[in-house]
């Protein structure tokens, strides 16, 4: 009977042990390039917000529009009243899942090809992508990366024909944050 | 006739270069010349953000700002901008009040645990209440 009990307590703690465990980091950076050849557009943020629950492979994303710094104050100016409205739509969101979620080891280091679905919201519009990424374990930090192509028109971004030969229809986004454990 | 033409023409020609090599170059916003729309707390600050997020928008997003607050951190970002962050009554104990302070504001002499009063432009409410393009007041 003891034994029995003590069998039952040990499994039930080692569950709790690979229980679903929260990453989480406010400093996660975003970086994108919408120019041409014509000048280079460039902007970034550094207080992304990302966390990943290693369980279910549950990944969010979200970043305050106006939170993007670009060399030039015209082009931050036009980026967040012209294109993003940011007034109005002042977050961009992901919203998904690591879909082989399981081939990942966050208890051991090493760097994992990740593919991430889900859906990626800004301007108000909402479109599902699928990014190909990795997670990298090293000393109990997550590490995450990942570049995709976004095109603006998808997103109801009015780009003025003056401008067209300015701003790419396939804007380059990388993304990567080191995350830590979110402790309860 | 046409002498004066070509000689307005030239003038307005120049004063369109110079307003567009300005509009190119023209330097960012920043907090350092405005009167904030509101004074606050950072506790103050946090909470009508946490308790009305569109309300709060609609009264502080892309104004001044500010803010006085206990420092928790005073760190360097990647892109070499300064961000001080302010404590919060969040009880989780992650929400902040960051604050990035514009270029060249330099806060060596800022120290955790100390009161600052800081002034930014406020870019809205994610995980912590953001303020951008800020300079130190005391």
């Amino acid at each position: 009977m003891k034994k029995l009990f003590l069998s039952i307590a040990l499994i039930s703690s080692f569950t709790v042990a690979i229980q679903a465990q929260k990453y989480f980091t406010k400093e996660g950076k975003i970086n994108f390039h919408a120019g041409t050849s014509v000048e280079d557009i460039d902007g970034t943020s550094n207080t992304a917000t990302c966390v990943i629950d290693s369980k279910t492979g549950d990944i969010q994303w979200s970043v305050l529009v106006k939170g993007f710094h670009f060399d030039r104050a015209l082009m931050e100016e036009h980026f967040n009243e012209t294109y993003m409205e940011s007034n109005t739509y002042d977050k961009a969101t992901f919203k998904g899942k690591i879909d082989n979620i399981s081939s990942v080891n966050f208890t051991k280091d090493g760097t994992y090809a990740v593919k991430v679905s889900g859906d990626l919201t800004m301007h108000g519009v909402t479109k599902k992508i699928t990014v190909d990424g990795t997670i990298a374990v090293k000393g109990g930090v997550i590490s995450c990366n990942a570049k995709f192509y976004v095109n603006p028109k998808d997103y109801n971004i009015n780009i003025p024909s003056a401008v067209q030969d300015k701003i790419t229809n396939n804007i380059e986004i990388n993304v990567s944050a080191a995350l830590a454990e979110l402790k309860k | 006739m046409l002498r004066k033409i070509l000689a307005i023409v030239a003038v307005l020609l120049v004063i369109g270069a110079a307003v567009g090599y300005y509009m190119w170059n023209k330097p960012h916003r920043t907090a350092e010349d405005e009167k904030p729309v509101a004074t606050l707390t950072a506790d103050e600050l946090f909470n009508q953000f946490n308790t009305d997020a569109a309300g709060s928008n609609a009264k502080y997003l892309d104004k001044v700002i500010q803010v006085s607050g206990v420092v928790n951190s005073v760190k360097t970002t990647e892109t070499k901008e300064t961000k001080i962050a302010l404590q919060t009554p969040d009880e989780m104990g992650i929400a902040e009040i960051s604050v990035i302070l514009k270029t060249g504001e330099k806060a060596d002499q800022i120290k955790d645990g100390t009161t600052v009063v800081l002034k930014g432009i406020c870019s809205g409410f994610n995980t912590d209440v953001e303020l951008r393009q800020a300079v130190i007041i005391k």
